[in-house]
């Protein structure tokens, strides 16, 4: 798992919220649950707020 | 993640036993020696059917029967069940938490039945989570966990034969070590948000077009480009897997048809001759015929001819003198008999008269019928005698085509012959098959290729048209002042996906890269002609590449024993690269390897052995002193025997 | 006419040797008149012949064609030096019989002897020898 946030993180670049944002995705997936969406939709927005997609 | 013990109950030639893999000083390196027979092999096939439930490496003569010990499955007697048993513990990452699976097998000699059947099977996992609490998983649920420790697509990078090592880079193919790569790498994680990631992102767009007709419209439009691209996107991944496909297949058939050169013509030419010489017998078989019914006629002509010749002339003599036909016509002569009177001067005729024309009509019938006779025989006789030198001829002629075509047919056999001759040792209904498939491989990669080049173009087309409908589907977004919330979080999800599908690329690129300096690193340590081998690589389709030092490509020319060590070489970096964790368990390891060549896989094996559990099964002579000095202060050495009494194997500890 | 004979009879021991000799490949689809006329030739032609003692009938008659007719008068012509014998049917066939009696055994003589590609190539020799020698003889007597 460490090195796929490695990877990630070389992408991000100066992105943090994304990278967090991701770390948490990951952290999620590992347990492989089969069910996401309202995982992934609460965490968009409590991430959205204050994200520069210009980064 | 370590194996630290196996229990077998029942199980062939194990009635009942443990063998512990404890760890020597800091490494985790197991040698057990075994000799043919004694169980040496099934103690890999009793993990595998741990945990797969399936036996990959069972012996011929095994096959078919039943994985429970023979003579306790006998003597339970009638209904009478015995159960069979693998247990396999483990110890998790550092807790040092201990699992196991554990498979049983329920077995019963029904009435009437020679053989006990099985009538029941399961498969467990026990673990204890860190209050200490025994969890239990059963079936699906314990297979799931199977995974985690020592995935099925994986397994022959785990558990493998080293009679199989020299046969790898027959039989891996580009394809299955992408997959095993993939698998490895867990980029899958990766790959299942970046899905994921989509189907929420298809919900933000439905909602954004909620907000006004036009975004919705725009959406659809959109999507209904992104489908069609998607799709030909699809279609060209598919081609490209079966263009993949069809080249490791042809590669495999052009490596086993390396050493048959045009066999198939050869099969193809000799089919030809068969059938031209079919038709050479038939044809003289004909012409023999035809000459026979010829000598019949003209043999029984010859013997004749004489008579014939007599015959003609003395009929000629007769036509020439006028005596044929008969002068006189005899119904003149019956006339006057009738009448009594004379038909030329009409005098009366009497008795004697009549007596004497009585007499001459009597001569002249049988003049008359000698001469039908005569002139009916006649011309037959100067047909003959004129067809004669003919069918003399003809004979002659026939004579020389049935000589031609017996050369002919020498020839021809002689031809065959030959490439019977060069056919001889070959299976040649395996080479046909082989051409045959070969061909179709390579027709399915070329019909595959110009597919996909058409594909490829379409793509761009249907690329431009999917950007272009998501432009104007941003504008109408912008336009909304509503949407700009939404807009923010397919923005949002849109990186996220870019994000993931690079890093999974980066990470396969970066593994692939990695693989093949280690393996190259593992390759030399373990290969013996050191200066002789340059790089290894593995290109974009997970084709393996060995070069000589050099640069030409070798790896279709090395031996079966190199090739054992460049694809062990390959196995090790794959577990290093891979970090996974789990042990690697090898059955006959220097299977092939030449005796003074052995240390240094040894040196190799001990080496590994200080990071990770290795399992190592020899024979008592594949254990020999080269390998065994390097060895045996650095693993934990047992011994395999076989108990007569009770016809089932033991472990106890080696003594060299 | 009267007492004409309908058919053709051979030696009733004669039977088995026509069987075997039908076999071999020189008389590929020939019937038994054909046989018959063969045999009657070679013995002709040794001027050998051997009354028929126990007779069985063998062909009809009338399935002797034209050139059959032609090869058997002309036999009957040469032997009694008379062309009018012809009518006598009864003689002529007699003839016939007796000729083909003694011939048959020479001719199965000559197929038992050799194997039968050998007889073949011999007969082949006979011929042209056969008839290389009549055309000298007929040339000779046109002088």
């Amino acid at each position: 798992m460490e090195r796929i946030l490695d990877f990630i993180r070389s992408e991000v670049g100066a992105d943090t919220l994304m990278l967090d944002f991701l770390k948490e995705l990951v952290l999620f997936e590992s347990d492989s649950p089969g069910w996401f969406k309202e995982r992934y939709k609460e965490a968009i927005d409590r991430f959205i707020d204050g994200w520069d997609g210009r980064k | 993640m370590r194996i630290t013990k196996l229990v077998m109950r029942n199980y062939r030639q194990y009635i009942d036993c443990t063998i512990d893999f404890e760890k020597k000083a800091r490494r985790d390196l197991h040698v057990v020696v075994g000799k043919n027979g004694v169980g040496k092999t099934n103690i890999l096939n009793a993990i595998n059917w741990c945990l797969y439930g399936n036996e990959p490496h069972l012996a011929k003569d095994s096959e078919g029967m039943p994985v429970g010990n023979v003579r306790v499955l006998r003597e339970a007697g009638q209904h009478k069940k015995v159960i069979v048993s693998v247990e396999l513990h483990i110890c998790l990452d550092k807790s040092e938490n201990p699992a196991f699976f554990v498979r049983n097998a329920e077995y019963r000699l029904k009435a009437g039945e020679e053989t006990p059947v099985k009538v029941g099977e399961d498969f467990s996992y026990f673990t204890r989570d860190n209050s200490g609490n025994t969890k239990i998983y059963r079936s699906g649920e314990a297979s799931t966990y199977v995974q985690h420790f020592v995935p099925i697509t994986l397994r022959e990078f785990f558990f493998f034969d080293g009679e199989q090592l020299s046969n790898y880079f027959k039989e891996a193919t580009g394809q299955k070590i992408s997959n095993a790569i993939f698998e490895l790498s867990q980029v899958d994680l990766l790959n299942r948000i970046s899905a994921r990631m989509e189907r929420v992102l298809s919900d933000f767009r439905k909602d954004a077009s909620a907000n006004s007709p036009q975004i919705d419209e725009a959406r659809k439009k959109y999507e209904n480009d992104k489908e069609k691209l998607d799709q030909n996107k699809e279609e060209l991944k598919t081609c490209q897997d079966q263009i993949a496909a069809a080249k490791d297949e042809i590669k495999r058939l052009q490596d086993a048809l390396a050493d048959y050169p045009n066999v198939e013509a050869m099969v193809e030419r000799r089919k030809q001759l068969d059938h031209k010489l079919e038709d050479i017998d038939k044809a003289i078989k004909m012409k023999k015929l035809e000459k026979a019914s010829k000598l019949y006629t003209s043999s029984k002509f010859t013997m004749h001819m004489p008579a014939i010749e007599q015959s003609i002339g003395l009929i000629d003599e007769k036509i020439a003198k006028g005596e044929v036909p008969p002068p006189i016509d005899p119904s003149v002569l019956e006339g006057v008999l009738s009448k009594n009177v004379c038909k030329i001067c009409g005098a009366k005729i009497d008795t004697a008269a009549a007596s004497r024309i009585k007499t001459l009509l009597k001569e002249i019938r049988t003049s008359k019928k000698v001469g039908q006779a005569i002139l009916s025989m006649n011309p037959y006789l100067h047909r003959i005698k004129e067809e004669l030198p003919e069918i003399i001829k003809e004979i002659k002629i026939l004579g020389k085509d049935i000589a031609d075509k017996q050369k002919d047919h020498k020839f021809t056999f002689a031809e065959k012959e030959q490439i019977q001759k060069k056919l001889e040792g070959f299976n040649e209904e395996k080479i046909v098959a082989y051409s045959k498939d070969l061909k179709k491989y390579e027709k399915l990669r070329d019909d595959k290729t110009e597919r996909a080049g058409f594909l490829k173009s379409i793509i761009i087309e249907l690329e431009r048209n999917a950007n272009e409908s998501k432009k104007d589907w941003d504008e109408e977004l912008e336009k909304n002042k509503k949407s700009e919330g939404i807009r923010n979080r397919i923005r949002f999800c849109e990186k996220a996906v870019q994000i993931t599908t690079a890093a999974k690329n980066n990470i396969l690129n970066d593994i692939r890269a990695k693989i093949e300096i280690e393996t190259t690193n593992y390759f030399t340590k373990l290969i013996w002609k050191k200066d002789y081998f340059g790089d290894v690589s593995l290109d974009s389709n997970y084709y393996i590449h060995l070069f000589h030092k050099m640069g030409m490509e070798c790896l279709g020319t090395i031996s079966a024993g190199e090739r054992g060590l460049l694809a062990f070489a390959f196995t090790l970096a794959m577990h290093k690269i891979s970090g996974f964790d789990s042990p690697i368990i090898i059955d006959s390891p220097v299977h092939r390897i030449s005796d003074e060549n052995r240390s240094n896989i040894a040196n190799v094996f001990a080496e590994v052995g200080e990071g990770k559990q290795i399992i190592l099964l020899f024979t008592p002579s594949e254990y020999s002193s080269e390998v065994s000095t390097v060895l045996s202060n650095k693993a934990n050495q047992m011994m395999l025997k076989m108990d007569v009494a009770s016809n089932s194997t033991c472990l106890e500890s080696y003594n060299g | 006419m009267a007492n004409e004979p309908d058919r053709i009879y051979i030696d009733k021991n004669d039977k088995a040797i026509y069987e075997r000799i039908e076999k071999a490949n020189i008389f590929n689809d020939k019937g038994n008149k054909d046989l018959f006329i063969y045999a009657m030739i070679i013995g002709f032609e040794q001027r050998l012949k051997e009354a028929v003692s126990s007779k069985l009938g063998f062909v009809r008659v009338d399935y002797f064609n034209d050139e059959d007719m032609a090869l058997i008068n002309s036999l009957a012509i040469i032997e009694s030096k008379d062309i009018d014998m012809i009518s006598e049917r009864k003689t002529v066939y007699q003839l016939a019989e007796e000729y083909a009696h003694a011939g048959l055994k020479i001719l199965n003589d000559k197929l038992e002897k050799v194997p039968y590609e050998v007889f073949e190539s011999n007969l082949e020799l006979e011929i042209i020898t056969k008839y290389e020698a009549f055309l000298k003889a007929s040339s000779k007597s046109k002088g």
